[in-house]
């Protein structure tokens, strides 16, 4: 391949580049290949697909006329055409606001009828409309207080019907709360009591109550005279000492076996269960005496008290 | 061909009609423009698949951006831009060297025409009405010999198939999308006295293998006795 460049080929190649060559006339003779129709079908519908969602601009000019009376017959103008509509092709594909004014046909003679321009509305038409939906609206109200078919089917709905059967629907409606608060009450009158607990003492059983309450009976009125005399003789122990003098008082020691008023009056847990079963049983309760006393025989087995207790046999 | 250069301003203000949904602004632009693109990429692969195939995702890279859109350049650049990403990225996956202009290919290194590649069968068959490597008509010329118009056509479709890519590129922006040498540099990412130096190749390749056919234009057509065109 020769690259060197000649006169001839520079003159050819300026030709060629200002397209005056017969180079390019050859070229220009070709066959001239297109896309298939198909592939031109597919690339446009993509094109009408993708440009869909794109909001397009409408002018102002191009909105919705307004009819009125005085222009009724007036023939409307077309809208402009857009910049550049007249480009080639452009005309085969019309924009949207053509076609808008395109299926709407130009007035005629036939249309200066008033039912021809369906713009125009009846003067009487918004109050009838208000008027009918206050009908419906109280319609529906009345259906919704009543909430109930008539007895009698030819009632008229005066004012009297409705007063009376607001009072009787007011009566049967506070009759209905009253029955239901007395049968409430009723009920719980009526209702048994739950049954007391059984108790089952694992301990001895007191065969005889009565002979039982009688020991204890004994019992703590012979502990009511030991502790009075436990407690005169504090007394007696106190006004003695009383008696002596300061320096006496601090050397001699008190008595071991000398006990307090206070502690003296102090009842002993013993004593007070055996006094309580004593009220359990002189104030009418008998079972719950005698289960009392039954736990007392569990928990002081080894008192002389419980033993003879225990060993009490019924007449 | 294109019908003027000052079809520019119009080709962007279509565009951007179709940026805002005008639909019939981009059929406008695509009857316009579908043929010179369409060639673009026949005469470059030489298989009518391929160009099918380049030629729809051109346009639908163009629809996808048209939002983004700006007419600061010439819509022919801008969608030959695109078009030569296509057919690079098209013949690195055929696994053809694509030169970026840097240096000057020689026809050493694409020996053989793109299609013969590609698509062999096609190759064979694709020029089969005048194939003036092995046309008998060529060496022996007689009544029955093609024309000289179709011998023209014919040694200049193959003379094409013979060019390297970037002369044949330069030469089909050049009759195709009427571009000037400073656009064609933009398109391909070249400087102009490259994209100069490839088209001087390319006419001179393409002035050689017409030979001394006269331009059809200039020769009366030879007809067989019959009448019929020969």
């Amino acid at each position: 391949m020769s690259t060197g460049n000649t006169p001839r080929d520079d003159a050819e190649f300026e030709a060629f580049l200002g397209r005056e060559s017969p180079l390019s006339a050859d070229y220009a003779g070709l066959e001239k290949a297109g896309p298939p129709a198909s592939l031109d079908e597919k690339i446009l519908a993509v094109a009408k697909v993708a440009a869909r969602p794109a909001p397009k601009p409408v002018p102002k000019t191009e909105a919705k006329p307004v009819v009125a009376p005085i222009a009724r017959k007036a023939v409307p103008t077309q809208p402009a055409p857009a910049a550049g509509a007249a480009a080639e092709g452009s005309a085969a594909i019309p924009t949207a606001a053509e076609r808008r004014t395109r299926a709407r046909p130009e007035p005629t003679a036939a249309d200066d009828d008033d039912e021809a321009l369906p713009a125009r509305r009846p003067p009487w038409l918004l109050p009838a409309a208000l008027a009918a939906s206050v009908l419906v609206a109280v319609g529906v109200g009345l259906g919704v207080y009543l909430n109930a078919p008539s007895d009698s089917a030819d009632a008229t709905l005066d004012g009297s019907l409705f007063a009376k059967r607001a009072r009787e629907r007011s009566e049967e409606s506070k009759a209905a709360t009253a029955a239901v608060q007395d049968a409430e009450v009723i009920e719980l009158e009526v209702a048994p009591l739950p049954p007391p607990p059984v108790f089952e003492p694992e301990g001895p059983q007191v065969q005889d109550l009565d002979g039982a309450i009688a020991l204890i009976r004994k019992e703590l009125v012979l502990a009511n005279q030991v502790a009075a005399a436990q407690e005169d003789q504090a007394l007696e122990l106190q006004s003695l000492s009383s008696a002596r003098t300061p320096g006496q008082q601090a050397a001699a020691p008190a008595p071991a076996s000398e006990a307090s008023p206070a502690t003296a009056s102090v009842v002993q847990p013993r004593e007070r269960r055996l006094t309580k079963i004593l009220e359990l049983y002189d104030g009418g309760n008998p079972d719950l005496a005698g289960d009392s006393l039954e736990i007392f025989l569990r928990d002081f087995e080894d008192d002389p008290i419980s033993k003879r207790i225990v060993a009490l046999t019924p007449n | 061909m294109l019908p003027a250069m000052a079809a520019g301003n119009d080709d962007a203000e279509l565009m951007t009609r179709y940026a805002a949904g005008d639909v019939a602004a981009f059929a406008a632009l695509y009857a316009r423009h579908k043929g010179p693109l369409y060639r673009y990429f026949f005469r470059q692969s030489g298989n009518p698949d391929t160009a099918d195939e380049l030629f729809q995702d051109v346009w639908l890279r163009i629809i996808k951006a048209r939002d983004r859109y700006t007419p600061t350049a010439r819509f022919t650049t801008y969608m030959y831009q695109i078009a030569h990403n296509c057919l690079v990225d098209h013949f690195r996956k055929a696994g053809r060297a694509f030169t970026n202009g840097s240096g000057e290919p020689t026809a050493a290194a694409i020996p053989e025409p793109v299609a013969e590649e590609i698509d062999p069968a096609f190759a064979s068959a694709r020029w089969s009405l005048v194939d003036w490597e092995n046309d008998p008509a060529d060496s022996a010329p007689g009544p029955e010999a093609a024309s000289s118009g179709e011998q023209r056509a014919g040694r200049l479709r193959s003379a094409l198939d013979t060019l390297p890519i970037e002369q044949r590129e330069a030469f089909l922006l050049h009759e195709e999308a009427e571009m000037g040498l400073a656009d064609i540099a933009e398109v391909t990412g070249s400087n102009p006295e490259t994209v100069k130096s490839r088209l001087r190749y390319a006419v001179k390749k393409l002035r050689t293998a017409l030979g001394d056919l006269a331009p059809a234009a200039a020769r009366p057509t030879s007809r067989t006795p019959g009448g019929a065109l020969s």
